[in-house]
């Protein structure tokens, strides 16, 4: 690879190490394996590995003589009659996660809660899963939750708990409640609610105050905005056409992110499938003889034909304008990076330009003026609303303030028609959090609060800075808190409730169109735990006392009887609950004198140069709730690759201007508050921005300690983070300590050294000539020496498509896999070795559009235009190669082809030679170089999936198309009277999390599946096939629906 | 030929007589213990533990002829047979021997649920092996195939080596164990007078396409 030159095609390229080819780099790419990944991490070097060798081979000789005795302990009691031991059941429940719920069908392996699916019938789940879903059901076996009730941090009971709460509680009800407060996060549910009106009828006094770290506060304060109440804004994504969005990570971080996937990718399809020709047979057909050029000419105009494209809708436009660079942003057709205070000024200066009169748009505007850059965007994308009037949509992202966001909505009055919906807030009553937190706090310094309920959440770690709640809480007389863990403000109080995980406990909760459905548990309590529920019934005195009552008399009022009361359980949605859809109307008026007085003055008019600081969510922690869940902490950051850490995420022009690279430590220091961070360089990054994830930093956590010291944790946004600048803020300063920090991140990890595999078109290049995927890369003529012993013709042949154009790159098949797989956690020491275990790698290219003559942030023209970067995502795994070269190197045959065309691994034939690795030409077989369940905890181990092997030190492992689940419907099928198997029976685990169905299985042989369909489309194409390996996976093309006036 | 042009010492063939003997006895040992691992008695072959309660399956399946899956009801459902609760054995024996001290256990696991007696495993397959009673069971393979005559055993005892190479014997040639599915849990069953095993096998392998993995390996690992 030689250094990048100017081009005027695009580049595809992992970091910036590999762009300018840096000698760290070709080091890296050079080893067969990752520097260290092959060599002893411990004191225990190679001469007392002989010895200790030599010593457990002569004492292996006298312990293998006895058979270890194993006991069969039958099921206790009398069993339900539909549960078979060892027979896996599906459960209904719901995850309450964000202020809202997603139903999930959960798998329960003899009582243990193992594996988490979506609910198809569910509105925010619609079959898929978000990677938070996903990796819930780890926190549920974590060893480091909390095990019992404590008093001032001494082990105590639910009982002595509820015998000391009793006075304090009639006391206060004695003075109407008083000096009472409760401090919970946001939360849907019906049953919650019903407490807390029960609550306020007792305690009239008595306040409720809810603050989120993340939170949608801005959406509703800009809808009371615009239209005088607090009302939810849908986007049926799967209506639009044209999607600007602004600073939204809908796709992403987002709660509703999985529905919005959904409907999203549906509109990504659109338009896309056309059939090809001559590519009918599975394999690159490349020891057939070669189309005859006149048929080749035959195939241009048929397909260029309008009428070939079976579906007729549009493939949708989406514009992104952002400060960080996120997964939505690299699945748009168009990215603008901009920081994101001038974001609102950007869609005033939009509105000016569609010819909406609302006040304050010219001051707004300004702070895009003289951007010639911007204001390109703004006269093309008004041009496209225009166009596609009632079928547009402007989303604006949660972090932007309320007057963008009721901007927004005057803009979808005019442009949107029924692509956006509205429907009642779950809250009427709605007051912002960082308001009713600041209360609090000035309550509890003015002594006005003797008691104190915290449900849920970390206020101490995630309060605003500013407001000291630390300070203001030892200021109250009793604090009581209920969480799944000892955290920061646990210790902090007086006693301590361990909660009851939702897969523990009964519950409910709301989509975000208000659909209700149950949550019901799995599993009793593992230790004891109560409920949200529970907790306040008790302290209130409310008639029922367990979560199961509460919920079930509350909903028997609704549903009326028995009968569909365990119709809702078991479906996992309550029907007909669905709040009605409401039509507002906008109060422009309002929404103009907001823009004229913009809440905060700093927001909109910043210095010259001025640095911005951004608080974004983390694609993985989200606000850090799931910081000691090892899964979370090591799947890889989806746009920066990072693991187990979080960085101060910046541009490169902005790194280079401020004279730091990647790993210099920098200290941040904004309002007086100061904070210590890592750089990473993201490129795209909005210019003079820093964006620091949440959730990281959190003091205490035992996985940490569990993992010794530089096992990573990041540095703890909320330390800058003021009640005024909640999102992001301009005037932070930025100085070099001198110091580094070592980072770990995956992105060069496996790497391909620049092979073509991502295969990328614009949508009108596609429909005018559909081979043009196919002809990206020179076919050769090849053909294979020896026939294959295998006849690929008969029965089951499966196969996998994975669609690039619709994959955002959310990493829930990644956590589904490892959920599934049983795939270790190795720690951010190893990963730094290359030794990270994860069989599917989502691999992240950026790409360069060619330099435009805009250049506002000083990158280097001539290498990459940072304005406009986009990202690809492609989800890397076995590619299960019909002639698959791992298989030809094994020396044990540990790994070889079956007769349904897998590329098996029978691990405990496997000796750990690694050649298969060696040979492998995508990279994506992960030895296990030590033991990685070692020290893993006994509820740890309840997790596990039984259905696949535990791997041990030593043993190769890979993707296997989820053989397990293959072989449970075969077998099936077999029992049923040896059935052949229907198409979409057999679902891998990463498919069925996938919430844009990117990944479809089946059997290629059977010219009706849906993967036989999708491998005849023009977009289909399989990588690597000059090696003539004949993956069974192939990949479906990524389109970009280009707007010519965008274009250089 | 000089001597001086000789590449080797001549001391060099004693050494290399030496070293194929050592080869030779090198490769015995190894074989010997290979063979040694692998003898059927190796492998728990007459593995006979004396389980908690004197359970006989010669007096329960054998003299009274209850039918396997009285007990064992998941053996065609699920992948693994059951071993019952001690609920399936008071069914009878709150009126059959209730004064019996050798159901001591038994009655106190029917007690307390939350203690149920503690069966010691006799056929163990590796972890790394998956086994499905259910689709050999629904495929017309006998329980004798693999666990021998219970019906004849006081105390139970492994028959079978349960070692791949045996497991393969069958999948490889199916047709010696296949029988009609209503008679798999019937131990004693013998094809009808004028057929052979191999007819009926042979019949009910291509009526129903029974094709067990025989080269897939991730048939039983995964």
């Amino acid at each position: 690879m030689k250094p990048v030159e100017q081009k005027t095609e695009k580049q595809y390229w992992r970091s910036l190490d590999q762009l300018s080819d840096t000698p760290e780099f070709r080091n890296f790419l050079h080893r067969e394996f990752p520097e260290g990944a092959s060599e002893f991490t411990s004191e225990v070097d190679r001469r007392k590995f002989l010895l200790l060798m030599a010593a457990g081979i002569g004492m292996a000789g006298l312990t293998a003589c006895r058979r270890p005795i194993e006991k069969i302990i039958p099921a206790a009691g009398r069993l339900a009659e539909q549960i078979v031991p060892g027979a896996p059941q599906h459960y209904a429940t719901t995850f309450n996660f964000g202020g809202q719920s997603q139903g999930l069908l959960v798998r329960s392996n003899d009582g243990r809660p193992t594996k988490v699916e979506g609910n198809p019938n569910h509105p925010a789940s619609l079959g898929g899963t978000s990677g938070y879903a996903q990796a819930s059901v780890l926190d549920l076996y974590d060893p480091d939750r909390s095990k019992n009730v404590t008093k001032s941090k001494v082990a105590s009971k639910w009982e002595d708990f509820v015998a000391a709460a009793t006075p304090v509680f009639a006391e206060l009800k004695g003075k109407q409640g008083d000096g009472l407060r409760f401090l919970a996060e946001s939360n849907s549910s019906p049953a919650l609610r019903e407490l807390k009106d029960y609550i306020a009828k007792t305690f009239p006094q008595a306040k409720w105050h809810t603050y989120d770290a993340i939170s949608n506060e801005n959406a509703l304060s800009g809808a009371a905005l615009a239209f005088g109440q607090p009302v939810h804004v849908h986007y049926a994504f799967d209506k639009a056409d044209v999607i600007l969005a602004l600073d939204a990570d809908f796709l992403g971080c987002d709660v509703s992110s999985t529905a919005n996937v959904k409907n999203f990718a549906k509109k990504r399809r659109a338009g896309t499938d056309i059939a090809a020709k001559e590519h009918g047979e599975h394999g690159a057909a490349t020891h057939e003889e070669k189309p005859e050029e006149k048929k080749d000419g035959e195939a241009h105009k048929t397909a260029a034909e309008p009428s070939t494209s079976v579906n007729p809708e549009k493939m949708n436009r989406l514009y992104v304008v952002e400060s960080n660079f996120t997964v939505t942003g690299a699945m748009a057709d168009h990215r603008l990076r901009m920081q994101s205070s001038k974001i609102g000024g950007f869609l005033a200066a939009l509105a000016k330009k569609l010819g909406l009169t609302v006040g304050g748009l010219d001051k707004n505007a300004g702070s895009v003026n003289g951007n010639a850059l911007a204001e390109k965007w703004v006269a093309a994308i008004a041009k496209d609303l225009t166009a596609n009037k009632g079928k547009a949509v402007v989303v604006v992202g949660s972090r932007q303030p309320a007057h963008v966001h009721a901007l927004a909505n005057l803009i979808n009055n005019t442009v949107a028609g029924d692509s956006v919906k509205y429907t009642r807030a779950f809250d009427e009553k709605f007051e912002s959090g960082v308001a009713s937190i600041k209360s609090l706090v000035d309550d509890a310094n003015a002594k006005k609060v003797s008691t104190l309920v915290i449900l849920g959440g970390n206020p101490v770690y995630a309060a605003p800075a500013n407001l000291k709640f630390l300070n203001a809480l030892k200021a109250i007389t009793t604090k009581i808190h209920q969480g799944l863990y000892q955290d920061e403000t646990a210790v902090e109080c007086d006693w301590h409730i361990n909660e009851a995980h939702y897969l523990e406990s009964w519950g409910d909760g709301r989509s975000y169109d208000g659909t209700a459905s149950i949550q019901q548990p799995l599993v009793a309590p593992l230790f004891n735990g109560k409920s949200a529920l529970e907790l306040l019934a008790a302290v209130s005195g409310y008639p029922q006392e367990s979560g199961y009552d509460i919920v079930k008399n509350l909903w028997l009022k609704t549903l009326g009887g028995e009968k569909a009361w365990n119709k809702s359980v078991h479906d996992g949605v309550i029907a007909g609950t669905a709040f009605p859809e409401i039509k507002p109307a906008v109060n422009a008026g309002a929404i103009g004198g907001a823009l004229e007085n913009p809440p905060t003055g700093g927001v909109l008019l910043a210095v010259k140069d001025d640095i911005e600081i951004n608080f974004v969510p983390d694609a993985s922690l989200y606000d850090g709730r799931f910081a000691n869940n090892a899964w979370m902490q090591e799947v890889p950051d989806p746009l920066t690759k990072l693991v187990w850490d979080n960085a101060a995420l910046m541009s490169r022009d902005t790194a280079e201007r401020l004279g730091v690279k990647n790993e210099d430590e920098v200290e941040l220091t904004f309002k007086g508050q100061k904070l210590r961070i890592p750089v990473w360089i993201l490129p795209g990054h909005a210019p003079n921005s820093v964006s620091i994830s949440l959730g990281y930093g959190r003091s205490g956590l035992g996985l940490f300690k569990r993992a010794g010291k530089d096992s990573g944790g990041g540095s703890n946004a909320s330390l800058l983070r003021t009640s005024d600048a909640q999102d992001f803020a301009m005037g932070v300063s930025v100085v070099k300590t001198g110091g580094t920090y070592k980072l770990a991140s995956t992105q060069d990890h496996w790497s391909m050294e620049g092979r073509h595999l991502v295969r990328e078109a614009t949508l009108d290049d596609f429909l005018k000539k559909p081979e043009v995927v196919k002809e990206m890369v020179e076919e050769a003529e090849i053909f294979s020496v020896y026939a294959n012993p295998v006849n690929y013709n008969e029965g089951n042949q499966w196969g996998m498509a994975i669609d690039l154009n619709t994959c955002v790159g959310c990493n829930a098949c990644v956590l589904a896999c490892q959920s599934e797989n049983n795939i270790p956690i190795v720690g951010k020491d190893q990963v730094l070795r290359g030794r990270s275990m994860h069989w599917i790698r989502m691999d992240r290219y950026f790409t360069n559009v060619p330099s435009t003559e805009f250049e506002i942030g000083g990158a280097k023209p001539l290498v990459f235009n940072e304005d406009q970067m986009q990202a690809v995502q492609q989800p890397m795994t076995c590619q299960q190669c019909e002639n698959a070269p791992c298989e030809e190197v094994c020396p044990v045959a540990a790994t070889v082809h079956n007769e349904e065309g897998l590329n098996t691994m029978a691990y405990n034939r496997c000796v750990g030679t690694r050649y298969c690795s060696n040979n492998c030409p995508f990279k994506v077989r992960r030895f296990n170089y030590l033991n990685w369940h070692k020290d893993m905890a006994e509820t740890e181990k309840m997790v596990q999936n039984p259905d696949v092997t535990v791997r041990m030190r030593g043993v190769m492992e890979k993707c296997t198309y989820c053989v397990q689940r293959i072989q449970t419907v075969k077998i099936q099928a077999k029992v049923e009277g040896h059935r052949p198997i229907k198409d979409g029976e057999i679902t891998p685990a990463c498919a069925q999390a996938c919430p844009a169905d990117s990944i479809i299985f089946g059997n290629i042989n059977d010219p009706q599946s849906r993967v036989a369909k999708l491998k005849k489309q023009a977009r289909d194409y399989q990588l690597l096939t000059e090696l003539n390996v004949k993956p069974r996976t192939s990949y479906l093309a990524k389109l970009r629906n280009v707007n010519k006036e965008l274009e250089a | 030929m000089r001597a001086s042009k000789i590449p080797f010492p001549k001391w060099i063939n004693n050494a290399i007589r030496l070293a194929l003997v050592g080869a030779a006895l090198t490769a015995g040992t190894i074989g010997a213990i290979g063979k040694f691992l692998t003898l059927p008695s190796s492998l728990d072959v007459g593995y006979q533990p004396t389980q908690p309660v004197p359970y006989s399956h010669k007096l329960h399946a054998g003299e009274m002829g209850m039918d396997c899956r009285f007990c064992h009801s998941t053996v065609d459902k699920a992948d693994f047979a059951a071993v019952p609760p001690a609920q399936t054995c008071m069914i009878c024996h709150t009126a059959v021997k209730k004064d019996s001290a050798k159901l001591e256990p038994i009655r106190r696991a029917f007690a307390d649920p939350s203690k149920p007696v503690e069966w010691i495993k006799i056929h163990k397959l590796p972890d790394f092996v998956y086994f499905s009673h259910k689709v050999h069971v629904n495929g017309g393979i006998s329980c004798v195939s693999c666990h021998g005559r219970i019906d004849q055993m006081d105390v139970v005892q492994q028959q079978k080596p349960l070692g791949m190479a045996w497991c393969l014997e069958c999948h490889r040639n199916p047709e010696n164990h296949l029988r009609p599915k209503e008679f798999v849990t019937k131990l004693d069953w013998t094809p009808p007078q004028g057929t052979t095993q191999q007819e009926i096998g042979m019949k009910i392998k291509n009526e129903n396409k029974i094709h067990p993995p025989v080269e897939n390996c991730a048939g039983c690992h995964r």
